[in-house]
């Protein structure tokens, strides 16, 4: 095996992988002290303001603390499971990075391309699908292995959650295949270079946005670490780094969920009402830094609404939340499924 | 019909949620209510109660405010009779910090408005003898000019 040869497919997705794990450990650290930041704004308090300028150091405090508390395994804990839960949580959640597209390929010379994605995997979005519904074992391993009832109902609970919420956001998901023709990503987000899939699309994008909430765990779905009622949730028992784990998580699946929606319904990198083409033609790697800045700028207008959605609801009850999503959610994802579909044949051939 | 249609268009379009969403936002932009203390000095009350002061020149040691309080935290020890004939400001001057509640009734019979209550509220301390006030510490404290400055800056802002 020649040297280019290992760096083509060894050495730059590494280099790659590093450098995406870097930053999304980055940005997630940043999305929970944004999230404290802003839920204080919407309580009228002013959230997180004591470490540095502007409370900014405060995330790695928080780390540091973490870090330096003490590893407890209860009793009565499977200790094994107890252990790799947190893994099987964290893992899926960063993996689920490496399929996204940040920025458009940047083109130096001829036909040599630098896309900035870890691997545009031709069938991306199955991959993404099948590796985030993988979280939730980690949910349900942390409630079994902690020989404790609360994580116990918080995990049982989570399960029935995310695996009922899978199926609307895995079909709001199929009409952008179908739309797009494709389930690798970039071609999903070429396809949207004259109009958002969010415009035609509006019933998916919807479908989305409230599974995305479910899925994640959040308010007002937040029903498997609900502190009123089950102290913790899954990750009662947990303390110190594997409790951060989980923490980590959570708010990586928030940031991820940031990005698919990007990526699926808000038009990924591409500038809206700016024809691509005419960009290119000006310098290839202006083009880059603005399709960067332009995917940072939707992915965090998406995390402002998920934060303004915390922000705004109460939780729901147990019975609600399992109707909403079989007898609201699934078919109305169903029918515009079919919607999309008739479109597709008839109309757009 | 039209009422199954109207349910129809509510369920579909949620106009709770988004009057919800609304309320939060509209609270997003408003001031905030938290007060940032020790960056930034409250503004306090006209008559706020913080701890006692006294002009030890102008007091003629009646002692009215000793017999005033209720939790018997000051002390006024008169000079020798000769003396306070014709100087009758007192010789010792207790106040016990540890025990006033700041209820201002040793303000009120004060004849010659000696006895009042600053705007200093930071008292904490780690012994227990900087609460003992005397003679000595009670002059040096004193801060009347700024504490009429204070008044009149208030009272000024209120006529506004």
């Amino acid at each position: 095996m020649t040297f280019e040869s290992l760096m083509t497919y060894v050495g730059w997705p590494l280099i790659k992988i590093v450098i995406l794990l870097g930053v999304v450990a980055f940005c997630v650290a940043y999305t929970v002290y944004i999230e404290r930041r802003l839920l204080g704004f919407f309580q009228s308090r002013v959230g997180p303001n004591r470490v540095g300028p502007f409370g900014l150091i405060q995330p790695i405090a928080d780390g540091l603390k973490l870090i330096l508390k003490e590893d407890i395994i209860p009793a009565n804990a499977q200790p094994f499971l107890f252990r790799i839960a947190p893994i099987f949580a964290i893992v899926p959640a960063f993996v689920g990075f490496a399929i996204i597209s940040f920025a458009p390929p940047l083109v130096t010379g001829a036909g040599v391309v630098h896309p900035f994605v870890v691997k545009d995997v031709n069938l991306g979005i199955l991959f993404l699908l099948s590796i985030t519904s993988l979280g939730v074992f980690g949910i349900v391993l942390a409630g079994w292995s902690s020989g404790s009832k609360y994580p116990l109902f918080g995990s049982l609970r989570s399960a029935s959650q995310m695996l009922s919420y899978e199926i609307p956001l895995t079909l709001s998901v199929l009409s952008v295949i179908l739309m797009a023709g494709s389930f690798r990503l970039s071609d999903i987000v070429d396809a949207q270079s004259k109009l958002p899939f969010a415009i035609p699309l509006i019933l998916a994008f919807g479908v989305y946005v409230i599974s995305a909430v479910a899925e994640t765990n959040r308010i007002p779905f937040d029903l498997p670490e609900g502190e009123s009622e089950l102290v913790g949730g899954f990750h009662t028992e947990y303390s110190g780094m594997r409790f951060a784990f989980y923490f980590l998580a959570e708010y990586a699946n928030v940031v991820l969920v940031c990005c698919v929606a990007t990526s699926l319904f808000l038009g990924g990198y591409k500038i809206p009402f700016v024809p691509y083409e005419t960009l290119l033609a000006a310098h290839p790697i202006l083009v880059s830094a603005l399709g960067l800045a332009v995917f940072g700028v939707k992915a965090v207008l998406f995390l402002y609404f998920y934060i303004w959605i915390r922000a705004t609801f109460p939780r729901y009850r147990y019975d609600q939340l399992l109707r909403i999503g079989w007898m609201v959610l699934l078919p109305i994802a169903l029918l515009n499924l079919f919607l999309v579909a008739g479109i597709k044949l008839w109309l757009l051939r | 019909m039209p009422g199954a249609l109207h349910r129809l268009v509510r369920m579909m379009t949620f106009p709770e949620l988004a009057s919800g969403l609304g309320v939060t936002f509209k609270w997003f932009h408003k001031p905030k209510v938290t007060e940032f203390y020790p960056d930034k000095r409250p503004v306090l009350p006209y008559r706020a109660k913080g701890r006692l002061h006294v002009d030890l020149e102008t007091c003629i040691s009646c002692k009215m405010c000793e017999r005033a309080c209720p939790e018997d935290c000051i002390k006024v020890f008169q000079p020798p009779k000769e003396v306070f004939k014709t100087d009758k400001r007192p010789v010792q001057f207790f106040i016990s910090l540890e025990h006033c509640i700041h209820c201002g009734m040793c303000v009120d019979p004060c004849p010659t408005g000696s006895i009042h209550h600053s705007q200093e509220f930071e008292m904490a301390s780690y012994l227990r003898n900087d609460y003992l006030f005397d003679r000595t510490t009670l002059p040096y404290d004193l801060d009347v000019k700024h504490f009429k400055q204070g008044i009149l800056e208030n009272v000024v802002e209120k006529g506004q």
